[in-house]
């Protein structure tokens, strides 16, 4: 499966998901609760220091980070404009470690992980009639159809861009519908064949 | 959940990363190009309803948070949440569920106008409401000003209520998904 | 022992089959029939998929209904298309997903995710992405992924419409080798000629059920009697 994760080990890959998104949470509220500007310097340096320690490679960092990155600055230079530096610093502070913290997240964690993480933390939601290994299951549909999806487009595409009707995307999304909700219909046929009990 | 549930959440959470592939539109006098992603929310609420609608886009963001690169131009991650923007991908959540159920209100006389309603009010509406506040909460702006410049983004959201307006009727009649079992 | 009991099945208005009884001990069965003859209403009847609208199906006594649970483990089900049947992303997933609907322990589980997967000279796809695979390698994790919940019957509908003349063999050599009682709807002939006996659907019944070397003939006739509508 194709995914944003960086493909080799590094030291953050080996720490379990779920601590490192127990990290990114408390860091992500506590930047909310400080606006020492010293302090949120620290952060921001950890959040920096953190990719560097496990020498993820600068690109990949970045083109996760790119397009919050334009944001935050246009933010920074809006607060600046209304003369409220103090404000530009601090936005742009807190934005920046969370978003840094969660890029080296994603690229040092693979999508089984998270999605057995995700599994663990929706147990809670057991007492609210969740089944988590009916959220895992669905997850797992997600990823195994994203790939049938992904090529049924591109055939689609070339089909209709043989009749010239290309660029309208109902003529993509109509027949996309048709073929892959026969397909949905056939697969939970699949499953409970396959003995498995929703109940 | 029954197996019907989580297959069909499943198909559209896939459906909605499958449209991230579409190519960006430029119409004409709109300020920013239109990205055929977000149709994904509407086509969930106006195909599958509520329940289902809802569910798929759990699902969509529970994959881009796991780290997928789903979202248009190959971004994900749990990043994608926490940011001045993140307000505007979780209202795809009560934007679908809306949408669904304006839809299911209105199952019986389904026209274009209908659907509209229920596209604007839960694709739009929905999702506006929960990403403004957060913009200005984030990015410490007012919500005015928050507002205004998410305005850039309208003309196109409409072009696509449109579009998933279209869609939702028309499978209405060829392969209607709701009251379905 | 299969036996389907003066059974009709509806779709709203149309009557797709009407009171069929029969009982079926064979090893080897195939059901022949025109588009829309109502071969896969049948097939999905024999593991409670669908519900007659009247009459009853039992296998060995288990009532599809009823017991659908215990049909469900006895029946394996295999489809036309692997793309529609295969549940989780990566190979070994999808052949433990049955066994891990079985509650059977972990230990198990990887014990006959291994077995299966040698048997069909798969091991190493193993951890590869389903998606990846060729369409005959799909159909044979479909294929394994069934048999490795160790059913009593299996039933196959159109399991190699869609494969070249290669996997098609790959695919019969498999179901022709496998020790459980197979039910088989197909409409390539030329494999179905081994077979033990063989069911000929048309306008909601069976009009021939005989060993193929009466059935098939019989069967050609009617697809050459009827004129194109
Ligand atoms: N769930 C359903 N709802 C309504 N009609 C159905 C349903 N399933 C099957 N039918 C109808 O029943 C008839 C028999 O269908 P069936 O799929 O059993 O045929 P078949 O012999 O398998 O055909 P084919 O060779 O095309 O696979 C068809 O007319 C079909 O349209
Ligand atoms: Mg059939």
């Amino acid at each position: 499966m194709f995914e944003i994760s960086l493909d080799r080990v590094t030291w953050l890959h080996r720490v379990p998901a779920g601590v490192k998104l127990a990290v990114l949470a408390l860091a992500g509220a506590a930047v909310f609760l400080v606006a020492d500007h010293r302090v949120l310097g620290g952060f921001v340096a950890v959040a920096l220091l953190l990719p560097l320690s496990a020498r993820l490679p600068v690109r990949a960092v970045a083109r996760q980070s790119l397009p919050a990155a334009i944001l935050i600055a246009l933010l920074a230079g809006f607060h600046v404009l209304t003369s409220e530096p103090d404000t530009a610093i601090e936005v742009s502070a807190r934005l920046a470690t969370v978003i840094l913290l969660a890029v080296t997240l994603t690229l040092t964690t693979r999508v089984s992980a998270m999605v057995e993480a995700i599994e663990t933390a929706a147990r809670p939601l057991r007492l609210v009639g969740v089944d988590p290994a009916k959220v895992g299951l669905t997850l797992s549909l997600a990823i195994r159809f994203i790939p049938v999806l992904f090529a049924l487009v591109s055939e689609i595409r070339e089909a209709q861009k043989a009749r010239g009707l290309e660029g309208s995307v109902v003529a993509v999304v109509m027949p996309l519908l048709v073929r892959t909700l026969k397909m949905a219909d056939d697969l939970a046929d699949a499953i409970a064949a396959r003995g498995y009990d929703a109940e | 959940m029954t197996v019907k549930d989580m297959v069909y959440a499943a198909l559209f959470a896939a459906l909605t990363a499958a449209l991230g592939l579409l190519p960006m539109i430029a119409v004409p006098g709109l300020p920013v190009p239109i990205h055929a992603q977000s149709l994904g929310v509407m086509l969930a609420g106006g195909v599958l309803g509520a329940k289902r609608g809802g569910l798929a886009m759990v699902v969509f963001l529970a994959l881009v948070a796991a780290g997928l690169p789903l979202l248009s131009g190959g971004r994900g991650g749990i990043g994608i949440f926490l940011g001045p923007t993140g307000g505007f991908a979780l209202g795809y959540i009560p934007g679908a569920f809306v949408t669904g159920w304006f839809v299911e209100k209105f199952w019986s006389r389904l026209n274009i106008v209908a659907a509209l309603v229920a596209c604007v009010i839960g694709g739009i509406g929905m999702v506006y409401l929960l990403g403004i506040p957060w913009l200005a909460a984030v990015a410490k702006i007012s919500f005015m000003k928050a507002a205004t410049g998410s305005l850039a983004f309208v003309p196109g959201d409409l072009v696509k209520a449109v579009l998933a307006s279209l869609v939702a009727v028309s499978m209405k009649k060829s392969y209607p998904m709701i009251g379905r079992r | 022992m299969i036996e389907f009991d003066q059974v009709t099945m509806r779709f709203g208005e149309l009557t797709v089959l009407d009171r069929i009884s029969l009982s079926i001990a064979e090893r080897r069965v195939a059901v022949v029939g025109a588009n829309g003859s109502g071969k896969s209403t049948f097939a999905r009847l024999l593991n409670g998929l669908i519900a007659p609208t009247d009459g009853h199906v039992r296998i060995d006594g288990l009532d599809t209904v009823k017991d659908a649970r215990a049909v469900r483990r006895k029946v394996g089900f295999v489809f036309q298309n692997p793309d529609n049947q295969i549940v989780y992303p990566l190979v070994e997933e999808d052949v433990a997903f049955g066994l891990k609907n079985l509650k059977l322990p972990k230990d198990e589980i990887r014990t006959r995710v291994d077995a299966v997967l040698a048997r069909y000279g798969m091991e190493h796809l193993r951890t590869r992405p389903a998606h990846l695979l060729s369409g005959g390698q799909k159909q044979m994790l479909a294929i394994s992924s069934v048999l490795v919940m160790e059913p009593a019957y299996v039933v196959f509908d159109e399991p190699t419409t869609l494969l070249d003349l290669r996997n098609k063999r790959r695919v019969t050599r498999a179901i022709a080798e496998m020790p459980q009682t197979a039910v088989v709807v197909s409409h390539d002939l030329e494999f179905l000629e081994d077979f033990e006996r063989v069911l000929v659907f048309e306008g909601g019944g069976i009009v021939c059920d005989a060993p193929p070397a009466v059935a098939l003939p019989f069967y050609r006739d009617l697809m050459a009697s009827v004129p194109d509508v």
